[in-house]
């Protein structure tokens, strides 16, 4: 498979939640592309949809939500098409996943080494004693240490940062060629945080996987993404290369989110910071169009007709800002 | 900032710790580990500055949070307000002086009342405090309202039908009723999204000009600290490990562990993505604290004399120390530059006579 071969295509995908006054989109025809061997970031502030949007690649949505369109294309197959059974050879063999709170997500009462074999034993159909020693060598790659002695801890010994490893070393437990992170860092402190990223990109590295990485910080998206996809509202705004949209963002949103950042610098703590101004909108209560405009500084009445797709083809730096300003002009 | 400043606050050696396990009822209290939550620490606080203090979970930032606003008694060590031991006041006295110094917590789902209007919960330490009667309390919280960009019909609602940003504005609306002097935001800006933290964070700047604060800014987003605080102290297992003005600390850092943290910041354009961070392994347990230097079982720079000798606080320029052994003798480093790959030979050599001395 060469380098920019696509693994993984979204297409159209809708996520509704029942809400008071009728069904609310928390994802609206969300499209992407992830390619073979890259980190893709989906980078959002709460509310954008990005973590319900992974979660329905692997059919996760949690009732009473559900999918109400669109196709989720791998290895040939439309994921949402598959039967329960097919799904879960998906899940974990194909696709693995990592989620934010590793305590909630481990077993509490067994101990990381039997959770380990367990899913050896399931996705790769190992023996036990196969499993235990591939259990052991997924500890080291992970980086826990002593990996045998740590085969016999709980959860509860560990700590967050060693339990966010666990939760990594039963993802790619499966050999998957996808890994999803959902905010997999975002509970831990920042030199954890930085171990724990760099460990994805290693891995991404050693087993040729691809990452998608949801993050609600875009510090940490660009530490490590080759690509980013910004979400509001359930809506994609923008969507191209790492340093294309930090360096010259197309989206109003994008370019905003990007100044409210506080960073580290000779004239900090001097200034002060520039705002968005507003609230997130309420998912009930979209206006017409582009879900930003309200907040927007270079709205206009053609914001209420947007068509809320991107100007360009997928896989090249695109907006979905129907109006021309310094950012997207020409 | 003139060192002669009037000081409004004084931490004192102090030292807390929380008994571990010990059995039911602490039959075996005796036998029974301790955890270290704040290991001898002392801070001066000046009139009207804004001091930030960061950490990793478990470096007693907090603490001493609690610690000031008398939530926590410390086993060791004396808080003074304005000179006086905030520990040893009359009851009488405590309501009096403890009003003038305020708290903004984390979480302001958890640290409103649910069932009290805003427009109640904002105006209640001002009527407890005597501010205002029953008929001024509706302008006192028109007031409160507007000093932090709220609408005055914000009032009306419960803290439900409040955003994440709105609610810490009504928290700090709440502290503001008690007309403190001393403001102490513990990690006030960390559950917010990004766009809604900076308005925040302007909001703080505004107030502490405003009114003439003293704040205590803590945080573990080294970011957001640098932008509000003119000066910052770095903790690590219960202790301060580095204190200076912010531009010092943040541009020439002498602690090992401030520089780690700096390194850690995500969004700094690393080349090589896998390249290893420079601070590896994670915060020791506070029940076994290592000998000598706190934080030698992490540092790269550590020496023979760091597993030996608790270092004590060196000057490396006016106003900032450092409590470590080795970088204030070798001179600062530039932490603009990439520190995972600058060899310790790369580091700057600057005389430090008051280290020498």
């Amino acid at each position: 498979m060469s380098q920019d071969a696509i693994l993984l295509e979204v297409r159209g995908l809708s996520v509704t939640f029942p809400g008071r006054l009728g069904p609310v989109q928390a994802a609206t025809n969300v499209s992407f592309d992830l390619r073979s061997g890259e980190i893709l970031g989906i980078v959002g502030e709460s509310g954008s949809g990005k973590s319900v949007t992974v979660r329905a690649i692997l059919r996760l949505v949690p009732p009473p939500g559900r999918i109400a369109s669109g196709e989720v294309l791998f290895d040939g197959r439309d994921l949402l098409s598959l039967n329960a059974k097919e799904m879960i050879r998906v899940r974990g063999c194909q696709i693995g996943m990592v989620f934010q709170n590793a305590l909630n997500a481990l077993n509490p009462v067994r101990t990381i080494g039997d959770q380990l074999v367990e899913v050896l034993r399931v996705k790769r159909q190992a023996s036990a004693s196969e499993a235990t020693e591939s259990a052991i060598e997924l500890l080291h790659q992970v980086g826990i240490s002593p990996p045998r002695q740590r085969m016999k801890s709980y959860p509860h010994h560990l700590s967050g940062g060693m339990r966010q490893r666990v939760m990594i070393a039963l993802a790619i437990a499966g050999r998957p060629l996808i890994m999803i992170g959902d905010e997999p860092t975002t509970a831990l402190d920042v030199t954890v945080q930085l171990q724990i990223l760099t460990l994805l990109a290693r891995l991404q590295r050693e087993l040729k996987m691809s990452i998608i990485l949801v993050s609600h910080d875009l510090d940490v998206v660009q530490e490590v993404c080759d690509r980013l996809v910004v979400m509001y509202a359930g809506h994609i705004l923008e969507c191209g290369a790492t340093e294309e949209v930090l360096s010259h963002p197309r989206h109003p949103y994008t370019e905003a989110l990007l100044r409210s950042v506080p960073k580290i610098s000779e004239s900090a703590g001097r200034g002060r910071f520039q705002t968005i101004g507003g609230q997130p909108p309420e998912l009930d209560q979209l206006p017409p169009g582009c879900p930003f405009q309200p907040r927007c500084r270079y709205a206009r009445n053609i914001c209420d007709e947007a068509p809320m797709t991107l100007d360009r083809p997928i896989s090249r730096h695109g907006t979905a800002c129907v109006v021309e300003w310094s950012g997207n002009a020409g | 900032m003139p060192v002669d400043q009037d000081e409004i606050l004084a931490l004192k050696g102090l030292v807390k710790t929380y008994r571990l396990g010990g059995g039911f009822f602490g039959r075996n209290a005796r036998s029974a580990a301790r955890v270290v939550a704040l290991d001898g620490v002392s801070l001066q606080v000046h009139e009207c500055e804004s001091m930030g203090i960061v950490g990793e979970s478990g470096s007693g930032k907090s603490t001493i949070a609690r610690t000031i606003v008398r939530l926590i008694e410390p086993d060791e060590g004396t808080v003074e307000f304005r000179g006086r031991d905030l520990f040893s006041l009359s009851t009488h006295d405590a309501k009096v002086t403890t009003r003038r110094i305020q708290m903004i917590y984390q979480d302001p789902y958890s640290s409103l009342n649910p069932l009290l209007s805003v427009g109640s919960a904002i105006v209640e330490p001002a009527r407890v405090h005597g501010f205002v009667d029953r008929r001024g309390a509706d302008e006192e919280a028109r007031r409160l309202l507007d000093r932090v960009h709220l609408p005055a019909r914000a009032a009306e609602k419960r803290p439900r039908e409040l955003s994440g940003g709105q609610r810490q504005r009504v928290s700090i609306a709440r502290a503001l009723a008690a007309r403190p002097e001393v403001l102490i935001a513990d990690e006030a800006v960390s559950a917010l999204d990004v766009s809604i933290q900076a308005e925040i964070l302007n909001l703080f700047a505004d107030i502490k000009e405003e009114l003439a604060l003293t704040l205590i800014f803590i945080a573990h987003q080294l970011s957001v600290v640098a932008n509000v605080a003119e000066r910052v102290a770095v903790m690590y297992l219960g202790r301060i490990v580095e204190i200076g003005p912010t531009q010092e600390m943040f541009f020439r850092s002498a602690h090992p562990y401030t520089l780690g943290l700096l390194d850690a910041q995500p969004g700094r354009h690393r080349k090589d993505r896998t390249q290893e961070p420079a601070l590896t392994g994670e915060v020791p347990s506070a029940v076994d604290i290592p000998s000598g230097c706190r934080f030698r079982t992490r540092c790269a720079f550590a020496e023979p004399i760091c597993e030996a000798v608790d270092p004590p606080p060196v000057l490396v320029s006016q106003e900032h120390y450092s409590w470590c052994h080795v970088l204030p003798r070798k001179g600062t480093v530039d932490s603009r530059q990439d520190i995972a790959s600058s060899e310790p030979s790369s580091i700057r050599l600057e005389s430090q006579e008051s280290w020498l001395a």
